[in-house]
């Protein structure tokens, strides 16, 4: 064992780095930028949970004269500090729940009081979208809390302040989720598993043309095919169609064994899931080709997976709903292209929209823009790539 | 006298560098034009130049009557560069049969063809990647020439061939010739400068002296090439208006 031979081999190393000043700034650099986005991901304050209430209470009357419960009830939600409560009619309320404009809805039907009075338990109709279980799980959680924290108000109403426990059954209601999207049986990898495909897609395709496309400088193939007649287009599409080859196969396979194996729910098309991953692929692909301009070698190719993949990984939707997210983070979701595949993998495979719902065909359309746009990039950048 | 590549006062500036100086060039149809000169003399930037790979700075270049960059023209032009250049992990034939399908040459004859000519039909079925460099250097031949192109620009070709197959090489070089293909061939190795019909000395992005290889032997009053270009390197005369 030799001190000086083993000091030479990590002097080497150092010095290689000290070359490569862009490695050890990414060493910093990346770290710190991803461990801000976690920051801001998980110490954002969370605002008040958007809710409506559709009271359709007609009430009812006992000793102490006629009283309507459900707006007892609502009085307390809205005075929830966790809750943003909107009243809305039961139409206009499953309409913003649908859009998102509000995590979920209350509906107390019109013999609510009555019921409770009869000690009959009627059902409070919670209204979930649907489509991310562990939101609607946190929404039906936040409303079930928040209900039976009124419950000894309701009580007094019931029996009035000289006798406040009255004579009604400790739980008077019961709670009937109604799911816009999916049902109770969905579970996250029912949310998760669409995206999962359109991540690995963007993921494995974007590094193998990276690195394939690297490798056809650093061999000097690329200085041949550029000394032939083919033309710059032809290499970047020639690229697309091959790795998209293999993306199709992937997501076969992937979107096969998460059906047929692991048995997620889904109910939209299966083939506009596939018109979203090729045009996503292709966004991949030519992004490749694009930012292999930037790299010397193979470890640099690796340092785009940090700057690339991880930051879409966490923002695009994957785990986090876009909509929640703060400000900043949100702004930053949009301009990233696996977020509409997202959107559209989900509003698909979950929620079964078509090609011809708007929200759909933009989230394609801003696809597809992508796709152009990298598609020129890289056919423009393949000759500073010879020169 | 029609000219295949003509280069005009060609200046090549990479940032503070400049690779070549003031280049005129004419090469002849049917010829075998030597570039010889130092590593870093500007003899691949020439043939880079040639290709279109590269705009000049300044001055023009001509490869059949056609201004370069000009895509079209690729089509008549084979070319091997200084490296390998080819898909170590697709086969000998592959890696043919790929080049001449991006030059047009559909179907199996012209790649069978040009793996007899390099010596490599045994092979052809072998991964690049396991194969030695002389037969590397002969994989890269083949793509080169297998469309029949009629320019061909070799940039270092015998690189790694061992005597025997270099003077295979040259003997189908001087075939292709006399059936009008037009050779520029960058080397070092001096045997081979002999062999050309027209060679070229080129120093520091210039042309110092241009002749057959009698006319440079002459011209410095040595008797063998390799003298000849030691004689050019080191000193740097300029010599014109031979050949």
């Amino acid at each position: 064992m030799s001190a000086t031979r083993t000091i030479a081999i990590a002097k080497r190393i150092v010095s290689q780095f000290l070359h490569d000043r862009r490695t050890i700034g990414l060493l910093v650099v990346v770290p710190v930028v991803l461990l801000t986005l976690l920051g801001l991901l998980f110490r954002s304050d969370t605002p008040p949970l958007p809710l409506a209430v559709a009271d359709e209470d007609r009430g009812a009357t006992n000793q102490t004269g006629t009283i309507s419960l459900a707006k007892m009830l609502t009085e307390s939600l809205e005075r929830n500090k966790d809750l943003s409560i909107v009243k809305l009619d039961r139409a206009a309320l499953a309409g913003q729940v649908k859009d998102g404009k509000v995590k979920g809805g209350v509906v107390f039907g019109p013999d609510f009081s009555r019921k409770i009075l009869a000690h009959e338990q009627p059902a409070i109709q919670i209204v979930l979208e649907g489509s991310n279980p562990a939101v609607s799980g946190s929404v039906a959680t936040a409303l079930a809390r928040a209900l039976r924290e009124a419950i000894p108000a309701l009580l007094t109403g019931v029996a009035g302040p000289a006798n406040p426990v009255g004579s009604i059954t400790a739980d008077p209601f019961k709670l009937d989720p109604d799911y816009i999207y999916g049902n109770e049986s969905f579970d996250q990898l029912d949310y998760f598993a669409p995206v999962a495909i359109g991540f690995f897609a963007f993921f494995f395709v974007f590094l193998l043309s990276s690195v394939s496309f690297l490798r056809e400088r650093s061999q000097g193939t690329l200085e041949r095919l550029m000394a032939s007649p083919v033309s710059r287009a032809e290499i970047a599409l020639g690229y697309m169609l091959g790795f998209s080859l293999f993306a199709i196969a992937q997501g076969v396979v992937l979107l096969l064994f998460a059906v047929f194996v692991i048995h997620i729910h889904y109910t939209g098309s299966l083939l506009i899931v596939f018109i979203v991953e090729i045009v996503l692929t292709v966004g991949a692909v030519n992004l490749g080709i694009f930012l292999s301009t930037f790299t010397r070698n193979e470890l640099q190719v690796l340092q785009f997976i940090p700057m690339v993949i991880v930051p879409q990984g966490l923002l695009s939707g994957m785990f986090w709903p876009v909509g929640d997210m703060p400000v900043l983070l949100k702004e930053i979701a949009y301009v990233m292209p696996l977020t509409y595949a997202n959107f559209a993998l989900r509003d698909v495979m979950v929620k079964g929209l078509g090609l011809a719902e708007p929200q759909v065909l933009f989230d394609l359309a801003i696809l597809v823009a992508f796709a152009t746009l990298m598609l020129a990039f890289g056919a423009l950048t393949l000759r500073r790539q010879v020169a | 006298m029609s000219y295949v590549v003509e280069a005009r006062g060609i200046v090549q500036k990479f940032g503070p560098i400049t690779a070549i100086d003031g280049l005129d060039l004419r090469i002849q149809v049917g010829n075998i034009y030597g570039l010889l000169g130092p590593n870093g003399s500007g003899k691949s930037t020439f043939i880079r130049l040639a290709l279109g790979l590269l705009k000049a700075t300044s001055g023009t270049i001509a490869v059949f009557g056609a201004q370069m960059p000009d895509r079209k023209i690729l089509r008549r032009i084979g070319y091997m560069p200084q490296a390998g250049s080819l898909y170590l992990d697709l086969t000998v034939r592959e890696n043919v049969s790929f080049f001449a399908t991006l030059s047009g040459v559909t179907g199996r004859a012209k790649v069978d063809e040009a793996l007899e000519l390099v010596d490599l039909a045994a092979r052809r079925e072998s991964l690049v990647g396991t194969l030695s460099g002389g037969m590397r250097q002969r994989v890269s031949l083949a793509c080169a020439l297998v469309h029949h192109p009629g320019l061909l620009l070799l940039d270092e070709p015998t690189v790694g061939v061992d005597p025997r197959l270099r003077r295979s090489f040259w003997q189908h070089f001087r075939r292709l010739a006399a059936g009008g293909t037009t050779i520029v061939v960058s080397s070092h190795v001096m045997d081979e400068a002999d062999r050309c019909d027209k060679l070229g000395f080129m120093r520091q992005g210039k042309l110092l002296a241009e002749g057959t290889p009698a006319d440079l032997r002459r011209m410095t009053g040595q008797t063998n090439l390799e003298e000849a270009f030691l004689c050019f390197a080191e000193g740097g005369r300029r010599v014109e208006g031979i050949g």
